[in-house]
């Protein structure tokens, strides 16, 4: 009884070492290893900007940003992606936008974690960053890539303190190749935080309006901003983007009544960060302070 | 002789309300308008009443005109009560070639923005698949190889679905940016746009709409059943090809300028039908004044009710003309 006692001992001493070494390092091992699957864009962007890339096995069909995202496997749109596509790739963490479906719950079903990011204005592009971060075992990644952006957009703030602030008006739909049915960006989005950070004033900031109103081109008159973006008719390449610039600033050109187009100051956006929520927001707000400082001189 | 005047009377009527309209709601924007500078052509009033609230005023006379009396046409033609502008297939081939065209990132031409061209080709296409299938048949084949609303009908919903599920398809395959310009431009709205495409449309609109009212003896008689109708010396296979491609034409046409505004060609021909009974002679040069009017209207409240966003004409015209709807129906 005795010796078996000095035997069990020991054993129990092993045995609880061995527990938990499991619990302590299996997580750390399955996070480092997690196979993971994005379903928009700014997640897609988010987790290559942590350093996460390597893990990315699946991407929404939208993602095309940065370039190893496009040989990636497709597995649907942020609003409906497709459970048994993403199964398929056998994923340990999917992230995804809120929604009006039920993706959480069948993957859920399936025993696959899932991790819901906010989306829609800047502080939402932090929260982002650091529910991935937690997620995918790397919260001091997301700590540094959040001091980065918000370093980076205080400089910018801090540019634009010195300035005038300019009056501005983001497009961010229209009918391809005219100036009608135009959609602007209003209070809420994260374009008019940007607006903002860039040392302007969106024209539109206005809490009785919609997110994104649907516009007049009598509107734009008669609000006259000082700077108009118009990222309404990029296209979804940055071949598209680049190869309709001209035509769309040569469209506003067309608008005598516009004073920001008289001045030249129209700009034709060529980079999704405008219309991505994610961590190249700032370099949008570099962008725009750039184009809000030129329009003062 | 009384009957004949109260026609009159509906007919005098819608009209006075079309040049009302056109007269007053250009006054309406999201706005206030400097009636001393308008009047002074000084800028930016002068360009703004002009360019932008005239010329989309008088769109949303002329779409919502062609839109309800195509609605009308094909209610009549097709002794069908749900018939739609978009029922014939032609429409819905517009939608296919806009979004095609916007996909695949098409340049306009001239005056005609991409989606224009998409919409116009679309139509195009759609009308000779259309043809082809109730033309042909074989001869032998008794009553299915002669042209009849009910062969229309049935290509129509044919290439409705095809065309709808082809929609979807490069709606599917497209990008972020490209799929939120679809989905804009199928939802339908009206815009300024500039004169001479305005003046094609209203053009185009006014003619056929001419030759369509002209035949109002033949669409009531039509619209009782084809054998009535040749009883009485129509030539149905004639004026039913005539119909549908007047009726698909004016469809097309509005579609690919507007983008496919719903409800108002449903529903106003029922409104008018109501009021002023069912003889095409009346009912039909009445709904191109009313359901010009109203689409004109809901759009000038559209554009003040939330100024200075905007809420598409469609949804008002189907807040508006739904509950109105109802309420004849419960009156009778």
């Amino acid at each position: 009884m005795c010796r078996r006692v000095r035997f069990a001992a020991p054993a129990l001493r092993w045995l609880t070492v061995a527990t938990l070494a499991v619990a302590i390092f299996v997580p750390a091992v399955a996070s480092a290893q997690a196979r993971i699957v994005s379903t928009s864009p700014s997640i897609t962007e988010t987790l290559f900007a942590l350093g996460l890339g390597g893990r990315v096995v699946g991407v929404s069909t939208y993602c095309r940003f940065p370039a190893e995202a496009l040989a990636l496997p497709k597995v649907g749109g942020f609003l409906k992606p497709e459970p048994e596509t993403i199964a398929r790739l056998r994923p340990s963490l999917v992230i995804l936008h809120a929604g009006p479906n039920r993706v959480a719950e069948q993957l859920a079903a399936l025993r696959i974690r899932t991790a819901t990011v906010d989306r829609g204005t800047l502080a939402s592009v932090y929260s982002t960053i650091r529910t991935i971060g937690e997620a995918a075992g790397v919260p001091a990644n997301a700590d540094r890539l959040v001091s980065d952006i918000e370093r980076r957009l205080a400089a910018v703030r801090a540019g634009a303190a010195a300035r005038p602030s300019r009056r501005v008006l983001v497009i961010v739909g229209r009918q391809p190749s005219t100036l009608t049915d135009l959609i602007a960006a209003g209070r809420g989005s994260f374009l008019n935080d940007l607006v903002t950070a860039a040392g302007g004033f969106n024209v539109l900031d206005d809490p009785s309006l919609p997110e994104y109103p649907r516009i007049s081109m009598e509107t734009v008159i008669r609000l006259a901003p000082d700077v108009i973006v118009d990222a309404g008719d990029m296209g979804d390449t940055v071949e598209e983007h680049r190869r309709r610039q001209p035509a769309t600033e040569r469209l506003w050109r067309q608008q005598p009544n516009v004073a920001a187009a008289r001045s030249g100051h129209v700009h034709a956006v060529v980079s999704a960060a405008f219309v991505v929520p994610g961590p190249r927001v700032v370099e949008a707000a570099e962008t725009m302070a750039a184009w809000l400082a030129a329009a003062g001189r | 002789m009384g009957r004949s005047v109260t026609a009159r009377r509906w007919i005098v009527l819608s009209a006075v309300a079309f040049v009302i309209a056109a007269v007053v709601l250009p006054f309406a924007g999201a706005s206030p308008l400097d009636l001393d500078r308008v009047w002074r052509r000084q800028e930016p009033d002068w360009s703004i009443f002009v360019q932008l609230r005239l010329s989309r005023t008088l769109l949303g006379l002329f779409a919502g005109a062609a839109l309800v009396l195509a609605g009308s046409l094909f209610q009549a033609m097709l002794r069908d009560s749900l018939a739609t502008p978009y029922t014939l297939g032609v429409s819905t081939g517009a939608s296919l070639g806009a979004v095609v065209a916007i996909a695949l990132g098409w340049s306009g031409v001239a005056w005609l923005p991409p989606a224009w061209i998409g919409a116009l080709t679309g139509a195009a296409i759609a009308l000779v698949v259309v043809v082809g299938a109730t033309t042909g048949g074989s001869a032998t084949s008794g009553a299915g190889a002669g042209l009849s609303p009910y062969r229309l009908l049935l290509a129509g919903i044919a290439i409705n679905s095809v065309c709808s599920a082809l929609i979807l398809l490069v709606y599917g395959l497209s990008g972020m940016s490209t799929s939120v310009a679809i989905t804009r431009w199928l939802i339908g709205s009206l815009d300024a746009i500039p004169y001479v495409p305005l003046g094609v449309f209203a053009t185009v609109v006014v003619l056929l709409s001419a030759l369509i009212v002209r035949q109002g003896r033949n669409w009531t008689l039509l619209s009782v059943g084809e054998s009535w109708a040749a009883n009485r010396g129509v030539d149905v296979p004639q004026i039913t090809w005539f119909g549908y491609l007047a009726g698909s034409v004016l469809a097309a046409v509005t579609v690919a300028v507007t983008g496919p505004i719903g409800f108002i060609g449903l529903v106003v021909p029922h409104l008018v039908r109501m009021r002023i009974g069912a003889d095409a002679r009346v009912l039909m040069p009445c709904a191109f004044c009313i359901g010009g009017t109203l689409l004109a209207a809901c759009d000038a409240l559209g554009r003040v009710i939330i100024a200075p966003a905007e809420v598409p004409a469609g949804a008002i015209t189907a807040c508006v003309g739904g509950p109105y709807l109802i309420w004849l129906v419960r009156r009778r």
